[in-house]
């Protein structure tokens, strides 16, 4: 059988890389892996993209440089959440692998046009992806389906009381690729905390496999760790680019979900990159969002775990 | 003995909501204060002197705002009957309404009273008129049980928007932001937590049989009234079920102990005009971009009730 192909598009910060080094580790065919900005500037997130490759020790995709910004916005990051570094300051040290000459967004599109069959996964804004998009969108017509990691749903407070970061960094992107008619699921916010928490007694099981993985895995997070230990009051490391990964690697994770019309709401101070999900079909739209509504939590740590051994 | 003046756009089951007050032994109704939303002015003052009448009592009844502050007026027969009242052929009631503004009337009467509670169960464009006109005044008032807003994913008027505060969401934004202690009774707590049927308050076949059983005019009133609600229900679930957010409402003002959870947290309202517009924006704690804020909580949230206490005190008050 032929391994699935994936495109990653990536703010690599602690938990993107956990994702990263689970889709090295994995049965999928990772083509490219393009980085934005996002939880970090560029500079930081390529830097983390070429760690985490060195950290999955299997092969290293093309890793290329892509939007340093939002389409529209300001750039807001989430040094507050990863650490200076993105990557709980532990300062790894440069690792010894290149980044790709090019643009992201060319890299996408030359995978589009040339292959067939290929996802892409997102773990952060989505502003290469739009901007591919708006190039050439008969090429990204093809790509056969993004799974992303975006969005909330019922939680509230992720990143403003009703948006999730990676929507609410660049909402203008993701209305281009709610709009693109590219199948897409959705692993919002709400399925990255709760069972599939990361507990003391997991980072304990991470640990104790005595690996430099599950050592990176916990120390890489230590910051994410402390943010939801002070937000949240809970003592865990939320694991969202992993849960959508996971998603990726192995699609019956999903136990619930929802085909949704999904718009996003730009216009509103208070509400900016909700994503206003339409449960009752009210619009008579045919839905553009499969929403993840519930996951086998075990079967995603085990997952992670297995990744780390 | 509990003071309570109630606002209210009377449709069907704010009707059942005014009987229960109306009939409560430990409350004294000041008065009622009469608003557009779920149908007119003009209908829902009418309905608020049947409520009267129904329930035996003599209350002043004072009509107020036709109109939001400052969108056009939406309303809600097809949820709850033209006349508001499932079109069940009520007749026109003998009491009259008074000849003064319920926003002069809201101001007069808080002034005038310590222990004030108000409950309102339609949009809020009285009670933010009052607040505006007469602040010192209104914040005499003990607290507001307001029937209103959802909370985030769980929203019916719009995705995120519920019709009490969407029919005036410049109100919404003013009372829960004046500093009298709110406490928000969402649309959820009257639906299931996915937002569907199945609720603990919703009265079922059952219920419905056993208030036919009690037979009295206020139960034959009830049952008259229900009919739209009850379709609009059959309509979108295929079963029997009558959805009573009002009535929700004044058990958890009158019956605080039914209630099952509350929480505090920080509630404003999306005046934005946009997608979002009318929906009560929750802040709890933490965000990346939010996470230095520093919530005050100007509301407290019930998020259950107690189904089966909040049935008997239905039935109780139809005896």
């Amino acid at each position: 059988m032929n391994k699935r192909k994936y495109i990653i598009d990536t703010d690599t910060a602690s938990d993107d890389a956990v994702a990263l080094v689970m889709a090295l580790r994995s049965d999928l065919d990772i083509l490219a892996i393009t980085c934005t900005a996002g939880n970090l500037s560029l500079a930081k997130t390529t830097r983390n993209a070429r760690l985490s490759c060195k950290f999955a020790d299997t092969y290293v995709p093309p890793i290329y440089a892509g939007s340093d910004r939002p389409l529209v916005k300001t750039l807001v990051v989430g040094e507050n959440v990863h650490g200076s570094d993105g990557l709980g300051d532990m300062f790894y040290p440069e690792p010894d692998i290149k980044l790709q000459e090019g643009h992201a967004v060319d890299a996408i599109l030359e995978i589009a046009r040339t292959q067939d069959d290929v996802g892409l996964i997102t773990l952060g804004p989505l502003t290469n992806v739009a901007m591919a998009i708006l190039l050439d969108p008969l090429a990204m017509r093809k790509i056969t389906h993004i799974i992303a990691m975006g969005g909330q749903y019922r939680m509230t407070n992720g990143c403003t009381a009703n948006a999730e970061f990676n929507i609410w960094v660049d909402g203008e992107a993701a209305k281009i690729v709610l709009e693109s008619g590219i199948p897409i699921t959705m692993v919002p916010l709400d399925v990255c905390y709760g069972e599939a928490e990361i507990t003391a007694d997991d980072r304990n099981t991470l640990r104790s496999l005595k690996t430099a993985r599950g050592d990176f895995f916990v120390d890489c997070n230590r910051h994410l760790l402390a943010y939801n230990q002070r937000s949240y009051a809970k003592d865990i490391i939320s694991m969202p680019d992993p849960t959508a990964m996971a998603v990726a690697i192995d699609p019956s994770i999903v136990t619930s979900y929802v085909d949704v019309y999904t718009q996003i709401e730009l216009r509103s101070s208070l509400s900016y990159g909700q994503l206003i999900y339409d449960f009752y079909n009210r619009h008579k739209k045919i839905p553009n969002v499969r929403l993840v509504t519930k996951i086998d939590a075990q079967k995603f740590k085990q997952l992670v775990f297995k990744t780390a051994e | 003995m509990r003071k309570i003046i109630i606002d209210t756009d009377t449709g069907s089951d704010d009707a059942i909501a005014l009987l229960m007050a109306l009939s409560d032994k430990n409350t004294e109704v000041l008065a009622l204060t009469t608003v557009f939303g779920n149908v007119s002015l003009k209908q829902a003052t009418r309905n608020a002197l049947i409520s009267c009448e129904v329930a035996g009592v003599s209350v002043p009844v004072y009509p107020g705002m036709d109109r939001p502050l400052i969108r056009d007026r939406i309303e809600a027969i097809h949820v709850h009957g033209s006349d508001g009242l499932g079109d069940a052929g009520i007749l026109d009631p003998k009491l009259k309404a008074e000849n003064v503004h319920a926003v002069t009337a809201l101001i007069e009467l808080i002034s005038k009273h310590n222990d004030l509670e108000l409950i309102t169960l339609g949009p809020l464009t009285n009670v933010a008129l009052a607040m505006r006109k007469a602040p010192d005044i209104l914040k005499r008032l003990k607290k507001i049980i307001c029937m209103g807003g959802a909370q985030l994913g769980y929203a019916a008027e719009t995705e995120v928007a519920e019709f009490n505060v969407l029919a005036d969401p410049e109100a919404a934004k003013i009372v829960f932001e004046f500093g009298v202690p709110l406490i928000m009774v969402p649309l959820e707590v009257c639906l299931n937590g996915d937002g569907r049927h199945g609720a603990e308050t919703i009265l079922d076949e059952l219920d419905l049989d056993s208030i036919k059983a009690i037979n009295t005019p206020k139960s034959e009133f009830l049952l008259k009234i229900s009919s739209s609600l009850l379709k609009f229900h059959e309509i979108y679930y295929g079963d029997v079920g009558l959805e009573l957010p009002d009535p929700c409402a004044v058990a958890v003002a009158l019956r605080p102990e039914l209630i099952l959870n509350v929480y505090p947290a920080n509630v404003t309202v999306d005046t934005s005009g946009s997608l979002s517009y009318g929906q009560t924006v929750v802040n709890t704690k933490g965000g990346t971009v939010l996470e230095d804020q520093i919530y005050v909580a100007n509301v407290s949230i019930v998020s259950a009730l107690d189904g089966k206490g909040f049935k008997t005190m239905i039935k109780e008050a139809l005896r």
